[in-house]
């Protein structure tokens, strides 16, 4: 009995820690459809912030955004206000950090 | 239990269901448990109680993106040949047939219902590949992209949420045509989806003053046909007319102080002359595209807020409440068909432009978007070329490589010389249907008004002045 009782806690804490593995790898992770109501260029043109209306809370969610390509969008104005977006971003340092952000149409 | 009470059990149960059924459609969350892995198993799911929907499906232009052209398009009255985006050229991404084994389709398919016909093979007898959920579900953030489920989709959500199709539905092909947001229509994006009456009298919700209409509302579908007939294709299923609803005790302007005057202008001037001042009344549509200038690049300032230059597309030009171009419409088109040679480049090639005149009297006054391109064509064969923009083009931005290859998967041979040669395409204009108060009043078309150019259409002069052309005093010229 002992012995089982070991096995069962030796599995569970793989499990967990199994799982604890998986969260830390994607921390948090979030994937959110919305459409665009604000884009706003840092100074420098190196980041920006885009406001995403969530489709499914109508919640207003800041998203940033640092990646050169999703900038050179935002410059040439080839992502602008009123387009919809499919972004994952992670939540770091009460900031949602974009990991994805593309139209979910078009080329 | 006895007998009766068993039958009253059952005759309850089952007038509580069909009362469900009538009033809204069945909850499928209950039929379809999932989990599903991958598209096509959501198919087969559906097929178990929707094999005939699947059948009548296949057999649409929607599925075989090609018809008999029924008399739309000029010229091809007799043909036997079928027609549709399989096997025809636009000004937008021009054709889905470039690369040797058509690899241009990856990319346009997205926009056909399927899993995923996304080269030459594809085999369109397969109910399994139909994609229903792209029409019909509601949750789940369902999506196509390029050859491709998105990755955002949650299939399970999905396939429980089906109903019949939301403007959402049809807008994912038809709000986004051209390659993404109000490119081709001036009156189908997705400014409908949160409509108000003042963008469009039917579509917008109830709430918001609408009739809360869907696209099926007018585009009557029966067995898998949608009705209506586009300006820029060959085929359709059925025809759509305002008068379908605006007739009878429902026909309009009874009320009306000019009840007379506006019903004597119903043979000549179309509803949507009058009730369509502009369009573009949501966001800008594009205007114009020059494929010339591709890897140029430019440096040019966006327009309505848009971007006018892409390095791998070329250039564009955007525009917002625009006045449209009148035009006689019988409701057939001339349309550009490949292969089709061009007897002067040096005029606009007519992509697709509406057929009619003054002398015709089934012929009406209708608006129209004018759209201009320019793009490749065949210096020596002198027709429109097919290149390959996706996976081609658009990476390496060398046009003689993916002229070549668009001739391998068009079958359309390319002699080693190409140049660019300008098109125009009238665009009918249909929906977006603005508030009464706002159609057109008499002075913008008579007395000096600048909408209609009377000599244009074919009239001598201001027809309140000298008649209309079934009036008898009037001289035809
Ligand atoms: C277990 C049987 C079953 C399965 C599986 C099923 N349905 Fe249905 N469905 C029904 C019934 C019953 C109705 C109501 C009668 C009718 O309209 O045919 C219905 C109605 C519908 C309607 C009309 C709803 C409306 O609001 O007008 C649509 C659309 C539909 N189904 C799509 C689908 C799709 C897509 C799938 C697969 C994802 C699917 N169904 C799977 C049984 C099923
Ligand atoms: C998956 C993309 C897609 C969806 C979703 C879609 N369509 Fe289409 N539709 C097309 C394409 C592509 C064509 C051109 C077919 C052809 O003629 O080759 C078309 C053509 C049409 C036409 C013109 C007639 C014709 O056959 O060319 C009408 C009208 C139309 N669609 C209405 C609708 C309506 C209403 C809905 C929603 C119930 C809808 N469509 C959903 C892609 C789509
Ligand atoms: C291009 C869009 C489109 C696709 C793809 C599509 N449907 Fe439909 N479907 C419609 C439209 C439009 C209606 C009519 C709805 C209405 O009249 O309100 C409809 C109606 C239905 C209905 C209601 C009963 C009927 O026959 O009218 C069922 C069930 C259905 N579809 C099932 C399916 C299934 C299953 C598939 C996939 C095999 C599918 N649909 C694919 C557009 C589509
Ligand atoms: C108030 C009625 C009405 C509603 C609602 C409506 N349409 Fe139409 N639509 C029309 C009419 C009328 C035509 C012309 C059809 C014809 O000539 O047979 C048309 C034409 C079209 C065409 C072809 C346009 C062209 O010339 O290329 C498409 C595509 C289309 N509609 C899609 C849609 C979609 C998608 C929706 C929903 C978002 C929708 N329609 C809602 C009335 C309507
Ligand atoms: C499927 C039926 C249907 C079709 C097709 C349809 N309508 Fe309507 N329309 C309605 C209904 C219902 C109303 C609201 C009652 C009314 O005002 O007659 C309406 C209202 C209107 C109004 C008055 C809106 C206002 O509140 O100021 C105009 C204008 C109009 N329609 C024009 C058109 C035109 C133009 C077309 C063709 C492109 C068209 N309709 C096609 C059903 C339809
Ligand atoms: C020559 C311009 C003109 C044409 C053509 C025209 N309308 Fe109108 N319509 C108007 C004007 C102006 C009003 C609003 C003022 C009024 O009612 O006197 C109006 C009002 C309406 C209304 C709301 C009031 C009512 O009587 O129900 C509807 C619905 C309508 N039109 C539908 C249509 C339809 C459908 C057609 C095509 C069969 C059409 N109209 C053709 C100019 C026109
Ligand atoms: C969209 C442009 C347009 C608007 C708005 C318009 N008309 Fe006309 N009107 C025409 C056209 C086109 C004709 C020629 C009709 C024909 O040839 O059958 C015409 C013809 C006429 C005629 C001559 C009719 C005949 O058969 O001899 C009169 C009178 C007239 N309009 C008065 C008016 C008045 C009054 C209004 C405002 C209530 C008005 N129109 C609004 C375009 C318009």
């Amino acid at each position: 009995m002992k012995r089982i009782y070991s096995i069962i806690f030796c599995l569970s804490i793989l499990f967990t820690g199994s799982l604890s593995l998986v969260n830390s790898a994607h921390a948090d992770e979030i994937k959110m459809v919305g459409v665009i109501t604000k884009i706003e260029m840092a100074a420098d043109g190196k980041s920006a912030t885009a406001i995403l209306k969530d489709n499914k809370t109508s919640e207003n969610v800041p998203i940033s955004i640092t990646d050169d390509l999703t900038l050179d969008k935002f410059k040439d104005h080839r992502i602008v206000e009123g387009d919809e977006i499919r972004c994952k971003f992670e939540k770091e340092n009460n900031k949602n950090n974009s990991k994805l952000f593309k139209k979910t149409a078009g080329c | 239990m006895k007998m009766k009470q068993l039958v009253a059990l059952f005759l309850s149960a089952s007038i509580s269901l069909a009362a469900s059924l009538a009033f809204a459609g069945p909850d499928h969350a209950e039929f379809l448990k999932g989990p599903f892995k991958d598209g096509p198993s959501v198919t087969k799911a559906c097929l178990e109680c929707h094999d005939k929907q699947a059948s009548d499906f296949i057999k649409t232009p929607h599925w075989l993106w090609k018809g008999p052209t029924k008399g739309h398009v000029r010229g091809y009255e007799h043909s036997k040949a079928e027609f549709g985006k399989t096997n025809m050229l636009n000004a937008f991404c021009v054709s889905v047939e470039g690369g040797p084994n058509q690899e241009a389709r990856g990319h346009c398919t997205e926009c056909h219902p399927s899993y995923f016909w996304n080269s030459k093979q594809f085999d369109l007898s397969d109910k399994t590949k139909i994609d229903c959920l792209i029409c019909h579900a509601q949750k789940g953030d369902y999506g196509r992209e390029d050859d491709k489920i998105t990755e955002f989709a949650d299939l399970d959500k999905a396939a429980a949420s089906v109903s019949a199709p939301t403007l959402r539905n049809c807008g994912f092909c038809h709000f986004n045509g051209g390659g993404d947001n109000c490119v081709k229509h001036g009156d189908l994006e997705s400014s409908l989806n949160t409509a108000d009456r003042s963008l469009d009298v039917h579509m917008a919700v109830k709430a918001k003053g609408g009739q809360g209409f869907t696209c099926q509302a007018c585009h009557v579908t029966k067995d898998h046909r949608i009705a209506g007939a586009s300006t820029m294709m060959a085929t359709y299923d059925g025809r759509v007319f305002c008068e379908d609803c605006h007739n009878g005790k429902n026909a309009p302007h009874q009320k009306s102080r000019n009840k007379a005057i506006l019903n004597n202008h119903l043979k000549t001037v179309a509803c949507q002359t009058c009730h369509i001042a502009y369009f573009a009344r949501g966001k800008a549509t594009r205007m114009s595209w020059d494929w010339s200038t591709v890897g140029k690049n430019l440096k040019i300032p966006p327009q309505e807020g848009r971007a006018t230059f892409d390095n791998s597309k070329g250039t564009y030009s955007w525009a917002r409440n625009v006045v449209p171009t009148y035009m006689w419409y019988d409701g057939t088109i001339k349309r550009y068909m490949k292969g089709e040679k061009i007897k002067d480049p040096s005029k606009p090639v007519i992509m697709t432009a509406p057929y009619g005149s003054i002398n015709e009297k089934a012929a009406k006054i209708y608006p129209f978007k004018t759209y201009v391109g320019k793009q490749p064509m065949d210096a020596q064969y002198k027709y429109l070329s097919v290149f390959q923009q996706y996976k081609g083009l658009w990476d390496t931005l060398n046009w003689q490589k993916s002229l070549e290859d668009g001739a391998k998967g068009s079958g359309l041979p390319y002699s080693g010389t190409y140049k660019f040669v300008s098109t125009v395409s009238y665009i009918g204009q249909h929906h977006m249907i603005a508030p009464k108060e706002e159609a057109l009043a008499c002075g913008e078309c008579h007395m000096g008004g600048t909408r209609m150019d009377w000599k244009a259409l074919g009239y001598k002069g201001d027809p309140m002045k000298i008649g209309g052309r079934f009036a008898k005093q009037h001289i035809r010229k």
